[in-house]
């Protein structure tokens, strides 16, 4: 098992190294930490999923105890609440406010005692996915890097992570000013046994992307251009799609996020579903919502709202409709006899969350009804059951998607629907491009093609060509 | 690392006491008996105790008092690093200013330092957890990591001494020397086993009796085989028989010194861990050559040593910034306020180290004064048993240093007097503090003066013949003439001592021969002992109302009822 690493991480002391998608980045990472069993590691990463990869990689390699595997803004976090006063750190007990911990955090490590302290635990700092650091992940890091070596391993091309305006990524430019270049990963590992021609087409699309020399030939056999006869969105995937395939459907502009779910309910049957991130957005608001002082039928109203942006045919349960305008109305649910009316009823004389969870209960038992956000919904109905009070909601919700981000692993599920910046570090034998003249960036293109083992559709809509980026 | 601060709430003695900070290399609290020297360190051996069994009850608790709990709160500058690491204590990490030694909360740019705080309250249920003023809740700080600290009690006691488990020397042994320790063991107890089995069968008769009713009672087969055997199994021969020995003597069955002696040097070795000794009377079953060395290698160590002394031995191997005194009855908020200062305190602690040991302290102007103070009081202890003397004379070398070091002493929380004469102007008491006692003699009158004014014939000649003895006759002679005293039968009457011949004692006049500069009678610990033997003779003294008021006072204050002291 224990294998030399391609470029061992202790070598190059501080400084960077490129690494393409599926070019064995994680498991040169392993192979270090496990090449040193006399060496503490501090391994960084962006993401909970990042986390578990790195950490069951080194586990692979029987080096669990040779490594601290943890997000960079975990790490923050830690170092703020260890030291509260002096960059007046509040936490709000609902929200996190990550960016002002990794500024915080910056502020502690950059004070001397605690840095030395905090660097004499460790011996080596490896930083994945550097690309998606922004300018004050890149400061935080810094100062660590004064005392600890530091290698930084990303890459440019990947570089979409752009969340928050006020705080953009930091330019590779940048970073390899700090971190000098010591190399790029040469070998795509990840298409020897998949599809080789592949793994050879997108590494030589990198230079033409990087340097901006397009449109890209794409006469090749492992991608397919593919001309809708309607948009995705009114089910025009469907004779592209067998279900059980692994497959994903990447919208090609990541801004129109609402057309994801969308895509989703139309390709339902197929068993299409949204890839869904850790974050759960919707559940914390739907929580949120049920814990305000509002009535039984308020209450239900934003469930079910919840259910139909989870499932598809929710409205087309028995009784649905009249039941739901009855309780809007009058607060009642009138005569119907349906499962939904009889379990709604039991709702409305005894308002407390579990039994919310059998209305709930009973519109999935319908038929035709189709789960295609099962993670979201899993977490609601949990919380729930779980939660004692309308105001204990919002707290069980938040430990179960904590949960759910620690658990979760680069996991990827047959027909699957996301933007880039969703599926970012999954993988799939087929991926579905669609629109592809309206991917905004190389970097967005890059990671999109990225994401197939075997092969890549571009899929257009009749009146739209191949734009840009490509050429036929 | 360093002790830096440490602050003892409700535990035995002491009611509050904070001492910050707490200074690297050798310090010793002194003090009379009772002051809470002891229960400092006690109080230090809490706080970084190793394991979970604390031998700790209601005695311990200030006045008994179990409502409020014991608490000690020390912080350490300089921590072990691994405590400090992220993902151990860093969360607590605080620092300390090098410069005023201030405790910053949230370090900057300052010396790490970690607060460790020990509770008890009346569950009886010890916790020790780190803490600092940002979070609300300590974090739990295990045996084992207390132990990392370093802080070591040199107890010297026989286990300490063996290689049992968890002792000293078990902790400096490397494991594969211990691994052998164990097969060595091992053989050792089967060829004890196989030696001494011979030998027993002297005990065959008794056996083979037992063994005979045993098999009647069928609790063994018929010709199974009875015998007494040596039981050395593991369990009886284990590390903790192993022991220290020189020249084939175990260590432990040696004086106390030189088990602490040699308990120290298991706590020297790199390996021990060990940073921060703790040494409760230092000095016993040493003698002072020894005491001086071990507090010299101590000193060489550079690293912190808590240590408690009643020796001025110790006293004198150490600068005075190193002493902190303790003063029973009434323990101060901070031992800080008792740092003594080096310039004004050095020379005092090496000429009177004695003086420091005590609770009173007798600033007497000249010898015949300490020599007066002594048998003052050895004479009330001799006749009162609920007398004892708690004080300690010393000489300050002429009228001018008495107000000086009565001063000192009584800043330093001592209680003082002074202890001097009357016959000059030049001697100004007024710049005492109020609190000194002054035992001074009455108006124009030196201490020969204020006891031989009123000597009776036979108190004269006896003064006549101490002078005689000191400085032979014809001396005293003249002396007396000088004084006053003209006619030569009263004067030949002094000298041969014949009392019969005086028709009126002439004590005024000898009382000032006594006291001439040249040639003085009494100015000797020996002449002031003599002095005050005639001054508490009714036969050689008249017992004026005066004179008793004198002494009385000086007896009360030098050896008050035991009970009072």
């Amino acid at each position: 098992m224990l294998t030399k690493p391609e470029i061992d991480l202790t070598e190059i002391g501080t400084g960077s190294v490129t690494a393409p998608a599926g070019h064995g980045k994680t498991e040169v990472i392993a192979a270090s930490v496990a090449a040193h069993p006399k060496l503490r590691f501090l391994v960084l990463t962006h993401t909970n999923a990042g986390v578990a990869s790195l950490r069951d990689r080194i586990a692979r390699y029987g080096a669990t105890g040779y490594a601290h595997v943890e997000t960079i803004s975990a790490l923050a976090l830690r170092l703020v609440r260890a030291f509260p006063v002096g960059i007046g750190w509040i936490e709000s007990k609902n929200k996190i406010d990550y960016a002002a911990a990794i500024a915080g955090a910056a502020a502690v490590v950059g004070r001397p005692t605690v840095l030395s302290a905090f660097a004499s635990t460790y011996d080596h700092l490896v930083v994945d996915e550097y690309q998606d650091c922004t300018r004050s992940h890149h400061a935080f890091i810094g100062h660590i890097a004064r005392c600890i070596p530091t290698v930084v391993l990303g890459d440019p091309l990947q570089a979409i992570f752009s969340i928050d305006r006020a705080d953009p990524l930091v330019p590779w430019g940048e970073v390899i000013k700090a971190y000098p270049s010591q190399g790029e990963l040469s070998t795509p590992h990840r298409w020897t046994a998949t599809n080789p021609v592949l793994g050879s087409w997108l590494q030589s699309i990198r230079d033409p992307l990087r340097t901006g020399v397009h449109p890209i030939r794409t006469d090749t056999n492992v991608v397919t251009h593919v001309r809708l006869d309607r948009p995705a969105s009114q089910g025009g995937l469907y004779r592209l799609l067998s279900p059980g395939t692994s497959t994903v459907i990447i919208v090609g502009n990541s801004a129109k996020n609402a057309v994801i779910p969308k895509i989703a309910q139309m390709h339902a049957k197929l068993g299409v579903s949204v890839h869904e991130t850790a974050q759960q957005n919707e559940v914390v608001s739907l929580c949120d919502a049920l814990a305000e002082p509002v009535n039984a039928a308020t209450r239900l109203g934003a469930t079910t709202d919840f259910l139909a942006g989870s499932a598809s045919g929710v409205k087309a349960t028995a009784g649905f409709d009249t039941v739901m305008r009855n309780v809007k109305k009058s607060g009642s649910v009138g005569r119907s006899a349906t499962p939904f009316a009889l379990a709604v009823r039991k709702f409305m004389d005894q308002p407390i969350p579990a039994v919310l969870n059998n209305v709930i209960q009973c519109v999935l038992d319908a038929p035709g009804c189709r789960i295609y956000r099962g993670e979201q919904l899993a977490i609601v109905r949990k919380s729930l059951i779980t939660a004692s009070d309308w105001t204990d909601l919002p707290e069980a919700a938040r430990q179960f998607i904590d949960q759910a981000g620690h658990v979760r692993h680069l996991r990827a599920r047959p027909l699957e629907v996301g933007s880039t910046l969703r599926v970012k570090g999954l993988e799939y034998d087929q991926v579905i491009l669609l629109d592809p003249s309206e991917v905004p960036s190389a970097e967005h293109l890059y990671v999109a093609l990225t994401r197939a083992r075997h092969r890549i559709i571009l899929a257009t809509v009749p009146d739209q060509g191949l734009g840009k980026w490509f050429t036929g | 690392m360093r002790i830096h601060e440490l602050e003892i709430s409700r535990f035995r003695g002491i009611q509050h006491l904070k001492w910050t900070n707490i200074p690297d290399g050798v310090l010793a609290l002194i003090g009379p008996g009772d002051s809470g020297k002891t229960t400092v360190l006690e109080a230090l051996a809490v706080l970084f105790h190793a394991y979970w069994t604390l031998n700790l009850g209601e005695n311990d608790f200030y006045g008994h008092g179990t409502e409020e709990p014991i608490e000690i709160v020390g912080t350490i500058v300089d921590p072990p690093r691994p405590l400090i690491e992220d993902r151990q204590f860093l969360p607590y990490l605080r620092g300390v200013d090098g410069a005023t030694g201030y405790i910053v909360d949230e370090p900057e740019d300052h010396l790490p330092a970690l607060t460790i705080r020990f509770r008890m309250g009346s569950d009886f249920e010890p916790t020790w957890e780190v803490i600092c003023d940002r979070h609300d809740q300590g974090t739990r700080i295990s045996g084992e990591k207390r132990r990392q600290f370093g802080v070591r009690q040199i107890n010297a006691t026989g286990a300490d001494l063996r290689w049992g488990t968890r002792s000293p020397l078990r902790t400096v042994t490397n494991a594969a020397d211990e691994d052998l320790t164990e097969s060595v063991l091992r053989d050792a107890a089967k060829a004890a086993r196989a030696q001494a089995s011979e030998g027993l069968k002297a005990l065959g008769s008794t056996v083979n009796q037992v063994a005979e009713v045993a098999r009647l009672l069928r609790a063994a087969r018929v010709g199974s085989n009875y015998s007494a055997e040596l039981d050395a199994d593991l369990a009886s021969l284990s590390r903790g028989s192993v022991s220290l020995h020189a020249d084939d003597l175990p260590v432990e069955r040696a004086g106390l010194g030189t088990r602490r002696l040699v308990s120290v040097a298991v706590e020297s070795l790199a390996q021990s861990g060990a940073t921060v000794l703790l040494c409760d009377e230092l000095e016993i079953g040493l003698e002072p050559h020894r005491v001086r060395h071990l507090v010299r290698y101590l000193q060489s160590r550079g690293k912190q040593v808590f240590l408690t002394t009643h020796s001025p031995t110790v006293l004198r191997e150490l600068g005075v910034d190193q002493l902190r005194l303790l003063r029973p009855g009434q323990i101060p908020g901070s031992l800080n306020a008792l740092a003594l200062r080096a310039d004004e305190y050095q020379g005092p602690v090496r000429t009177f180290a004695d003086a420091f040991l005590a609770s009173r302290i007798a600033v007497c102007e000249g010898l015949t004064e300490v020599g007066f103070v002594l048998q003052v009081c050895a004479d009330l202890e001799a006749s009162d048993p609920a007398r004892l003397s708690v004080v300690e004379p010393i000489h300050a070398v002429g009228d001018t240093n008495v107000v000086g070091y009565a001063t000192m002493f009584d800043e330093l929380g001592f209680e003082a007097a002074v202890v001097c004469d009357n016959d000059t102007k030049i001697l100004d008491l007024t710049p005492l503090p109020p609190s000194v006692t002054t035992l001074r003699c009455d108006v124009d009158c030196s201490i020969e003066q204020q006891v031989l004014n009123n000597a009776t014939g036979d108190g004269c000649v006896e003064a006549v013949g101490v002078g005689v003895g000191a400085h032979g006759k014809d001396v005293v002679r003249a002396q007396l003439r000088t004084a006053g005293i003209t006619d030569d039968t009263i004067l030949d009457a002094l000298l041969t001592g014949d009392s019969a011949q005086l028709a009126e004692a002439p004590s005024r006049q000898v009382a000032i021969a006594s006291k001439s500069k040249r040639s003085p009678w009494f100015k000797s610990v020996a002449g002031g002992e003599t002095l005050a033997r005639i001054a508490a003779e009714p036969r050689l003294v008249t017992q004026t109302p005066g004179l008793v008021e004198y002494m009385n006072k000086l007896r009360d204050w030098c050896a008050p009822n035991a009970d009072e002291a």
